[in-house]
């Protein structure tokens, strides 16, 4: 077996390889070997990544669970996530605990799985489902948004340099500096019921409202990083040697330079993924966003301080649902960089 | 497992942790108070607001915990004692005039006399020109001050309203001790109204500047304090006036604002003696009140634990309906089913534990005026009552949706939620739109605003129902900006019966604004009135005496703190 390793490793070719792994004798019992795909090879090492898989079906799991899991919840314990239960409040007018049975107005009782929300005395585990739905269009909606105007203003400027990234900087440079939350403030004073009440037939009320503002006041972020990024990607030789065989600039950054983006991308992403859950909060706050009574994990979250010290458990629910979406996100992206980039050192 | 799972699970229990340790964190630690002994002079009052004054300028400054300060630091004609209100803190009482003013025989001029012995803080006497400049600082234009809405029946206000002069011809210093204010019209309330803080004396001089004056405030402060430091939207300290001798307490040393703390920050602040009064979140009210109760009369927990008291306030909370917009605009029943349909109990239980009394009236249990008989139910029982609201709604619903204006902070959300939750039994399917106090109050008082309903409240600036029911009611006061009457109610009927109960004095004038109520909220019901406040007031261990007062809150000279 050393003289096989030996045969392996002094570069033999890659059938020599395969026929040394596959067993004994050169040409008996081998399969015929077929060349894997980019794509195909990504898969393979994203599979063996048992903690990116996980997080994969976790992420899955939440999407279905926002869709189909507050309709279905609501149906079989019999009531919905707006429902105010007088009796979801007890003599002190703070909210019941966990499994606690409530009494309904037809004089019948309901479970409250995770307790009621706050003194209107509703049901949070229900709230905590429906709210998914919002927070994860919220954000996965902005973070597409923000990554896809940051990456090209980011590639454009770092790729071509000169005035073009002059002038992109400086948009940068005053989207940052930018008073965003007194904007934010003007417009829900001014426009922000007009905007809220843009639908598309799809979204609750305010959902779109949310997506553009993170868009238009977020993709500086990602921007700076590629920008800084592709300045050193551009000055590569593989990129070099793409120019001098004729490659077109269009073609040199999107088949050279944004593949070994793939990382920063990626870690960008599910960073502000969770940060786009809390901000949301903070903007139905100000009169921009999702609609009273509608539920998100953000508007949870706002909420339960008020109740820190006699029901802190309010915070755990919604906190436990970003924690755990967060580090799903996160896991999952360092599982797809790794898979994209596997010479990349952990 | 490998590495990075280890550290993933790590992660995991971390963040889990901090979400935990999270309610058990305190804030940072202020200094403590140096101070005197207790029940003597000394030492610093440390207060905490979650909000910043509105203005620091009588003229301007009309926010509650604004005019708390105010009243520290003006002296007026008139005002209230400082004590509370059972041992006769509601009692109006000569403060800089030597005794209740000389009053003409037609009952439209007043002559005050003033003491000699009030100064400002910078040492320059109090004089009778130092009142006329201030009230008539108070009618320019410029200075867009809400005195304004109390000052329309002096005689030559109107011009300086207008532009068309600089001084009011009613207004007149007669020496340098002598003030004579000449009125329109007999107006039995005027004494009251002359306690409001915009009326406080400022020396003359003082700028003209919508803006309001800066700390130090020494030329418009002439009571036992000044604002010797604002830092905007952080902190505040008022400062001994060393030249004041107008016989109020003056028991700090010093009172200092912390400013934009939040609640649950401020109950932590209070409980471990980092401040000596400040809030606490709605939801801690019952337990607050379980472990620190002291009833009116008995002792504070000085010394030992803090101290929860709770002071009866002429503050009602109610929603508006707004007549200038399509759905409410001469729709009585619609405005009759809402106050039938919404859910009184509920709306009072979002206030927390403690907060007040269901009412469905106008003027305050207790307040002059108040009429014992409601028109709509106030008890769980009877509140709400879908099938009257429903068959008053039915016919007049216009679309049945509407835009609900509230704040949104503490309980203004919660009430809005379960008053749209209300409504919806009703047919009325409301948007609910949370703002900012400021904007919801000014975007609110523009008219023309296009709001339905707005949850609003009031608290008296003077004890009489014409700061209820004229202020809010009249309609003849309507304005383009800055108006209070936000249900934008205009009935000529009712403006001229506001008009002639406003003109009547004693138990006939109480009488007749009680009828008034009750007419105002069985017809056109331009309001939805749902809870009587109380003041919840949450002070540290360090406060060995405390006093409140029904129109200025904690009556800040008047603590002290060991």
């Amino acid at each position: 077996m050393a003289r096989d390793k030996d045969l392996v490793s002094s570069q033999a070719g890659l059938a020599a390889a395969v026929a040394v792994e596959s067993g004994p004798g050169l040409g008996e019992g081998t399969e015929p070997v077929r060349a894997r795909s980019y794509w195909e090879q990504v898969w393979i090492r994203f599979r063996r990544d048992k903690v990116a898989m996980a997080s994969g079906f976790f992420i899955i799991f939440l999407v279905l669970t926002a869709i189909f899991g507050g309709p279905l919840a609501a149906h079989l314990l019999g009531h919905g996530p707006n429902d105010i239960f007088f009796s979801g409040v007890n003599d002190d007018l703070l909210p019941v605990g966990p499994w606690t049975h409530v009494q309904t107005p037809e004089g019948g009782t309901t479970l409250f799985i995770l307790g009621a929300d706050g003194t209107l005395g509703r049901d949070e585990f229900l709230r905590l489902l429906y709210g998914a739905r919002v927070s994860l269009e919220v954000a996965v909606l902005s973070t597409m948004g923000v990554m896809i105007i940051g990456i090209t203003m980011g590639v454009v400027a770092g790729y071509f340099r000169g005035w073009i990234d002059a002038v992109i900087s400086r948009i940068i440079e005053v989207t940052m500096a930018f008073p965003a939350l007194l904007f934010i403030i003007a417009l829900a004073a001014t426009i922000g019921q007009r905007l809220n009440n843009i639908t598309f037939g799809v979204f609750g009320k305010g959902v779109v409202t949310l997506i553009l503002v993170f868009t238009v006041f977020g993709w500086f972020y990602p921007a700076r990083i590629v920008r800084s990024s592709v300045l050193s990607l551009r000055e590569k030789e593989f990129v070099e040697a793409a120019r001098m065989v004729g490659a077109s600039d269009l073609r040199i950054m999107r088949s050279h330079v944004l593949p070994h983006l793939v990382a920063p991308i990626v870690v960008v992403s599910t960073l502000i993924v969770a940060q786009y859950i809390l901000a949301e909060a903070g903007l139905s706050f100000l009169g921009l966003g999702v609609k009273l009574p509608t539920a998100s994990w953000g508007v949870l979250l706002a909420a339960a301080p008020e109740f820190y010290t006699s029901v802190p458990w309010l915070m755990l629910w919604p906190g436990l649902a970003v924690l755990l979406t967060t580090l799903a996100f996160n896991l999952l992206g360092d599982g797809l960089r790794d898979s994209f980039d596997p010479r990349a050192q952990h | 497992m490998n590495k990075r799972v280890w550290l993933s699970v790590v992660a995991l229990a971390i963040g889990a942790g901090l979400l935990v340790s999270a309610g058990f964190a305190s804030p940072a630690s202020s200094k403590s108070s140096s101070g005197g002994k207790h029940g003597a002079k000394g030492g610093t009052l440390r207060v905490d607001l979650t909000s910043d004054f509105d203005f620091i300028d009588p003229a301007l400054s009309y926010f509650s915990h604004g005019w708390q300060m105010e009243y520290a630091t003006n002296c007026k004609l008139l005002s209230f004692p400082d004590k509370e209100a059972s041992a006769g803190g509601t009692k109006i009482s000569p403060e800089v005039a030597t005794g209740l003013p000389a009053v003409s025989p037609d009952g439209k001029t007043y002559t005050f006399t003033l003491k000699k012995t009030f100064k400002f803080a910078d040492g320059s006497p109090v004089t009778a020109q130092s009142f006329a400049y201030a009230l008539n600082r108070d009618l320019l234009p410029k200075m867009v001050s809400p005195a304004i809405d109390f000052m329309g029946d002096i005689k030559g206000a109107q011009a300086v309203m207008d532009g068309k002069a600089q001084t009011a011809s009613g207004i007149k210093a007669v020496g340098n001790y002598k003030l004579r204010i000449s009125l329109t019209k007999v107006a039995p309330d005027f004494l009251a109204r002359i306690t409001m803080p915009f009326f406080s004396a400022v020396k003359v001089g003082t700028p003209i500047n919508p803006d309001g004056v800066s700390a130090p405030s020494k030329g418009t402060a002439c009571g036992p304090y000044y604002v010797s430091e604002w830092v905007t939207k952080r902190t505040a300290t008022l400062s001994r006036n060393t030249f004041y001798k107008g016989g109020r307490p003056a028991n700090p040393d010093q009172i200092t604002y912390n400013i934009g703390i939040p609640l649950p920050a401020e109950e932590l602040r209070v409980i471990n003696g980092e401040t000596d009064i400040g809030g606490f979140p709605t939801a801690d009210a019952a337990n607050l009140y379980n472990q620190y109760y002291v009833a009116l009369g008995k002792k504070l927990n000085t010394g030992s634990k803090p101290s929860f008291v709770l002071r009866n306030q002429a503050t009602f909370w109610y929603l508006n309906m707004n007549q200038d917009q399509p759905l409410f605009h001469n729709n009585d029943k619609l405005r009759q089913a809402v106050n039938w349909a919404i859910d009184r109990p509920q709306m009072v239980r979002q206030h927390g534990a403690k907060a007040g009394v269901v009412t469905s009236q106008i003027l305050p249990y207790g307040f002059p005026g108040h009429n014992p008989k409601a028109v709509y139910p106030t008890v769980a029982s009877k509140s709400p009552n879908f099938t009257k609201g429903k068959a008053l709604a039915g016919p007049n619903l216009r679309g049945g949706k509407c835009q609900f204006w509230t704040f949104n902070t503490s309980f203004g959300p919660a009430v809005a939620q379960v008053v749209q939750y209300d409504l919806k039994q009703i047919g009325l399917n409301c948007e609910i739109t949370p703002l900012d106090r400021v904007v919801e109050t000014t975007k609110g008082g523009t008219k023309g605003a296009q709001f339905d309903l707005l949850l609003n409240g009031w608290g008296q600036d003077y004890p009489d129902p014409y700061d209820f029911i004229n202020i809010l009611l009249d309609g003849s006061g309507i304005k383009p900006e800055n108006n209070v009457n936000l249900s934008y109610f205009n009935s000529p009927k009712f403006n001229k019966l506001m008009a002639a109960a406003s003109k009547k004095s004693g138990a006939a004038r109480y009488a007749a604004y009680a009828k008034l109520d009750h007419d105002l909220m069985a017809g056109p019901a331009p309001l939805a009135p749902y809870i009587n406040t109380k003041a919840r007031i949450f002070v540290s261990k360090h406060v060995g005496c405390y006093v409140y007062s029904q129109t200025y809150g904690s009556i800040l000279n008047a603590a002290c703190v060991s």
